[in-house]
């Protein structure tokens, strides 16, 4: 009892164990930070990598592309009946987007069927106009909408688009905190999003030739970022964008004389959280980019056509199938319909095919995943290392709490107190003490990598230097900030075994004390 | 046949050698003790002349070199070392010359410390009303009934010895053991101390007070004298000139224990 006792009367009135206290909340808070904000970086790598491809890719890693891909989908649902929940066609290229005459980056054009895409990967969370009013985003031709008063005189959008807007906002009873402010000033539309204004009814201006294929846009090319990590929208949807591409040749030749130039519309802003995504790609109908990039059925010398190409085929699994299963099965099936083919092996669409691979979505990022695992567990056993300093801290200080006490152990045996029980009183001591310091650093790390982006974010407004996530580097335009419950758990009880480590040294020394010399001690 | 000792405590032969540097000191050199249950000794001798160690050796504190202590007929370096430390809980309570409590508790916390080493966590729960009742007649016994959450930074050094003094009574043991009480006290806390365990001993309580002083030793049943590393029984010098308990000289040695 007396253990107990003196544990928790010494946690309060020593206040060099504060001391120790201290070293453990900081190296527990400090450990789970580095330790939240990396794993959940390598988290936010797999699940973005999983929601922008999908469950398995086939591609043959060039711009060029593959021919026969649609007769491949259609045996793919034949022959992997149950197991293919979607397949769909990619296409790459890069092109240079023209917003309003004086806005011009080079851009990597992705051409998708958005119905088909939308349903293998996330892509549909990242859409900003398409969650506010959905339905709304197509990549078909499109006029641009426009703000107009209505008889009443109040300011609203097209019918079909307010109509989407109130649906959204119906299905949303706290649609007023969910929906992001108008960043326009003086805006007098209360929607989200930006759009053009007209003293006329609302509707969609222009006429029906003015109408252009729709373009969806990474969110960091069209919009600015704030500091905070908001988006300020410039351009009203709906806005004209040219895309200039460069077409290739079936054999790769390419020329520059060839370039074609397309207007669009601004039909959306996609926002996946991966910076290096949102800052280049475009996204176009996929058979209007595969007819501009002549990757559509051409017709050869001898007056037959070719096979159109794609870049990827983007697998979706049914729910429950194995990726690497599936993988093995796609792999054996595609080499038996690439031997079925009327190629011949020694032309282009041979060679193309030859190329072609499949892979799970952990097996196309593996380089990158494997990298960041690795710094993960380099920085962890860094951080572990320093730690150790904690340990030979909480060593020293138990050391000097011994040497002070020493007087006091020879008490404790002169009223009875064993050896093993004056060595509990600072094992316990020190288990206090990694208890107490790691719950306070389990509590300050919880809340400050709940609030990390936070605080970058008021660091970052009082100065800019003070940036130290950025997008640019780190891939990902906001820190991970989740604790996960067993990886603070398994902190806290190697904090606690250390504390009782740092503290074993000095207590086996107290426990040797002879009595008699721990009365005379000065 | 089982051995018949009517004396409490029996120390023989005791010796013990400290190293200091490379000097080997040998204090003690075949000490011998006797006492009997309910008396009153004093053991007088100089400064360094191992008093103090063979108290700390009669108490189980410090272990002799050679000899035997026997504490009602037990053989207390035979016991296993937890026993020993149980012997030191239970059957003994030290009073020493500079307090020795426990500075971050206070009076009634320094005065349960042996009722607490004697308990377990579990059992505590079960025996805290009575070891707090036995703290606060203990503390009563001492006349320190108002000062039981004073600290001992609180205190006067003679309340300070009053609390040890607590403490060392608070499991009621056979033995109460003083090291130089009054050693650190001046000469009216001294007196008021000495009163104390002559109160002490005459409700019962065998007391062995180590003291180099000739008047604090008169007030004692017997006085030994350790000299050369021995013991030589003297008469009792007479008492200084010290109040005594209840205005009574102490009585003869030989009550029966209990």
């Amino acid at each position: 009892m007396y253990k107990l006792f003196l544990i928790l009367r010494y946690l309060r009135k020593r206040r060099i164990a504060l001391a120790a206290v201290v070293s453990v909340w900081l190296c527990v808070a400090m450990v789970l930070i580095v330790i939240s904000v990396m794993g959940g970086f390598l988290d936010m790598v797999k699940e973005r990598s999983r929601g922008l491809l999908g469950d398995l890719v086939v591609d043959n890693a060039t711009l060029l592309g593959f021919p026969y891909y649609e007769e491949f989908i259609q045996t793919l649902h034949k022959q992997m009946p149950g197991q293919i929940a979607m397949a769909t066609p990619v296409i790459y290229n890069y092109g240079i987007l023209r917003v309003k005459e004086t806005y011009t980056k080079p851009v990597r054009v992705v051409a998708i069927k958005l119905d088909e895409y939308k349903q293998v990967n996330d892509f549909a969370n990242s859409l900003f106009y398409d969650k506010y009013y959905p339905g709304t985003t197509t990549l078909a031709p499109q006029l641009q909408p426009q703000l107009g008063l209505t008889p009443e005189g109040t300011i609203t959008l097209p019918p079909d688009q307010q109509a989407a807007l109130d649906a959204w906002r119906s299905s949303h009873p706290n649609w007023k905190d969910l929906e992001p402010s108008t960043s326009r000033p003086g805006a007098s539309f209360s929607g989200p999003g930006i759009f053009e204004f007209s003293l006329d009814q609302p509707g969609y201006a222009g006429e029906p030739e003015d109408a252009r294929p729709g373009l969806i846009i990474g969110c960091d090319l069209i919009n600015e970022r704030a500091p905070d990590g908001s988006y300020d929208r410039v351009y009203p949807r709906g806005s004209e964008v040219i895309v200039t591409l460069l077409p290739m040749s079936r054999s790769g030749g390419l020329r520059v004389d060839n370039a074609i130039t397309k207007q669009f519309r601004y039909a959306d802003d996609s926002r996946t959280r991966v910076y290096e995504i949102d800052n280049i790609c475009v996204y176009a109908d996929f058979e209007l980019i595969q007819e501009l990039l002549r990757m559509d059925p051409q017709q050869r010398e001898d007056g037959s056509l070719t096979s159109a190409r794609t870049s990827q085929v983007l697998i979706k699994l049914a729910p429950g199938v194995d990726a690497v299963t599936a993988r093995a099965q796609v792999q054996k099936l595609w080499k038996e319909f690439m031997a079925g083919l009327p190629v011949d092996p020694l032309s282009t669409d041979a060679r193309l095919l030859g190329y072609v691979e499949v892979e799970t979505w952990q097996e196309r990022q593996v380089q990158f995943i494997a990298a960041v695992e690795k710094e993960k567990v380099l920085v962890t056993i860094l951080f572990a290392l320093i730690s150790v300093v904690a340990v030979v801290l909480i060593g020293c200080i138990f050391y000097m709490i011994v040497e002070k006490k020493t007087r006091d152990i020879g008490i404790i045996k002169s009223v009875g107190g064993t050896r093993s029980g004056v060595a509990g009183i600072f094992i316990g001591y020190g288990a206090a003490v990694g208890i107490l310091g790691s719950i306070l650093g389990t509590i300050t790390g919880a809340i400050f990598v709940r609030y990390i982006n936070e605080i970058q974010d008021v660091l970052a407004r009082l100065n800019p230097q003070l940036l130290v996530w950025s997008p640019e580097v780190y891939t990902f335009d906001r820190i991970p900030n989740v604790v996960k419950f067993d990886e603070a758990a398994m902190i806290v009880l190697v904090a606690i075994v250390s504390s009782i480590l740092g503290a074993l040294v000095p207590a086996i020394l107290a426990a040797r004390i002879w009595p008699v010399d721990a009365l005379r001690y000065e | 046949m089982a051995r018949t000792d009517p004396a409490l405590l029996v120390a023989e032969g005791i010796r013990k050698t400290y190293v200091m540097g490379r000097a080997p000191i040998e204090v003690l050199r075949g000490a011998t003790l006797s006492v009997r249950s309910g008396e009153f000794v004093a053991i007088m001798g100089a400064s360094g002349s191992g008093k103090s160690t063979l108290m700390h050796i009669i108490g189980g504190l410090d272990v002799p070199d050679t000899g035997t202590v026997r504490f009602d007929g037990r053989s207390l370096f035979d016991l296993p070392a937890r026993q020993r430390d149980r012997h030191r809980n239970v059957e003994v309570g030290f009073v020493f010359q500079f307090y020795h409590l426990l500075p971050e508790l206070n009076v009634l916390e320094n005065v349960l410390l042996p009722e607490m080493v004697g308990s377990s966590i579990w059992s505590w729960r079960r025996k805290r009303p009575a070891a707090r009742q036995a703290a606060l007649e203990a503390i009563e016994r001492v006349g320190l009934s108002q000062r039981i959450t004073h600290r001992p930074g609180e205190l006067s050094g003679g309340e300070r010895q009053r609390v040890a003094i607590a403490r060392a009574l608070v499991r009621a043991p056979r033995l109460l053991l003083a090291d130089e009480p009054t050693g650190n006290l001046d000469e009216r806390t001294g007196k008021d101390i000495l009163s104390l365990l002559m109160r002490l001993n005459e409700q019962g309580q065998t007391i062995i007070m180590v003291t180099h002083d000739p008047n604090v030793a008169g007030l004692a049943h017997r006085g030994v004298l350790l000299t050369d590393g021995k013991i030589v029984d003297r008469p009792r010098p007479e008492p200084g000139p010290w109040p005594q308990a209840g205005g009574v000289r102490p009585k003869s040695p030989g009550r029966a224990s209990g």
